[in-house]
């Protein structure tokens, strides 16, 4: 009950939000839409994480990846869908652009075009640091369409080999690499090549439009089984932890975001659930600078604790522990 | 190839240091609100004065030709 006490506040800031989209849809202003936007997506985030429990995320999950392809509307009959654009704006989401049923940009995709232009990425910049201060690595968790297949992909997973965790300075490499070689190469070279995204991409483009090599075919799925084969043997969410630019990018503002898993170790048990079940890798009990840039806030350790030490912290929320501590779960 | 180690073992101790570290919430909230003012700041920037390239053309790009597909 507890928990419930700054829900009222939550309601006002979405239904403003809300208000203001509306508004800004009838002005059209296009940085007002984009503005009040992203606020309805981060104040309902932050509501659907207050009220949360380990069932949600999927359906948000399902219901983002859905979001990111609305451009599934175009491919329908009839001329009514002309106006709709190939992009509306940028989500800050590993999400292929290419894809013919693509409706929201990529940020990592914009950031090369950026740099190919030689002009200075502020909407860009202004996109990490909005998701990034707010929602941090949750975007990675509940928002990302590509999170949601590496969350199927570690259904298979062996989890046999556990690089080591210095190798995770390796994606604050790869988004530098991303902008350098843009630069140099004037193509968005990192999506052409490196991304294993782009399958998602180059299969709904090659069926509407037949025109794609059958090289670039083989390419993709040769980048996509790569990775899916390192994930077999590491994690699924590999990716996610050695790799992803954007996620870099969410790293370096997350420890700063408005929702964090805190601990408590008034109720911990120390049995350690919580570090075997992170996808990430993480020790959610240290609460140090490493958990707070990698956790991507997906609350599998929250629902594995059997003590309630572990709890989403939101603006709407207090920090007290969610659950009272089951006597069988504390040690005598 | 002694240095070469040594310089090894300091990167990886101020890795560990730095990983290890944790961060006090009154420095937290004050960095989140400068970070949240240049956030705004930016989006005002790319929509009202840069006129970025996203707000000319982004809407009809072909994002797969450019890839070369």
């Amino acid at each position: 009950m507890v928990r419930t006490r700054n829900i009222g506040i939550g309601v006002l800031i979405v239904g403003l939000a809300f208000l203001g989209l509306i508004f800004a849809i009838g002005a059209d202003s296009a940085g007002l839409i984009v503005f009040t936007g992203y606020s309805l997506i981060i104040s309902v985030m932050l509501m659907v994480i207050t009220l949360s429990s380990p069932l949600i995320r999927l359906p948000v999950q399902v219901l983002s990846f859905g979001t990111h392809r609305l451009g599934i509307f175009r491919k329908l009959p009839g001329g009514w869908h002309a106006e709709i654009p190939r992009t509306s704006g940028v989500s800050c989401a590993l999400n292929c652009q290419a894809c013919e049923l693509a409706w929201v940009g990529c940020p990592v995709g914009m950031l090369q075009r950026f740099a190919i232009d030689h002009r200075f990425p502020f909407y860009i910049l202004g996109v990490f640091l909005i998701f990034g201060v707010t929602l941090g690595r949750t975007v990675c968790g509940w928002l990302c369409p590509f999170g949601l297949i590496l969350d199927c992909v570690n259904k298979a997973c062996t989890h046999r080999y556990e690089p080591p965790n210095w190798l995770r300075v390796f994606k604050y490499v790869y988004v530098i690499g991303v902008v350098v070689l843009a630069v140099l190469t004037a193509f968005v070279f990192y999506c052409r090549y490196f991304c294993f995204g782009a399958v998602l991409g180059i299969f709904p483009y090659w069926l509407t439009w037949y025109t794609v090599s059958w090289m670039w075919l083989i390419y993709h799925l040769g980048v996509f089984a790569a990775y899916i084969t390192l994930s077999y043997y590491t994690h699924g969410r590999a990716w996610c932890r050695y790799f992803c630019p954007l996620g870099a990018m969410l790293a370096l503002f997350a420890p700063f975001s408005l929702i964090k898993i805190k601990h408590d170790w008034k109720w911990c048990t120390d049995c350690k659930e919580c570090v075997r079940i992170c996808p990430m890798g993480v020790d959610p009990r240290k609460q140090n600078l490493m958990f707070r840039m990698e956790c991507i806030n997906c609350g599998r350790c929250i629902s594995m604790c059997k003590t309630g030490s572990l709890q989403f912290s939101t603006p709407f929320t207090l920090d007290t522990p969610s659950k009272s501590p089951t006597p069988e779960g504390v040690e005598a | 190839m002694s240095e070469g180690a040594g310089a090894m073992k300091a990167i990886r101790r101020t890795g560990k240091r730095i990983a290890s570290a944790r961060l006090d919430p009154f420095v937290v909230a004050r960095v989140r609100f400068v970070l949240f003012i240049a956030a705004l700041m930016c989006l005002a920037l790319a929509f009202y004065y840069a006129d970025d390239w996203f707000v000319r053309e982004f809407a009809t790009y072909d994002w797969a030709r450019d890839l070369g597909f």
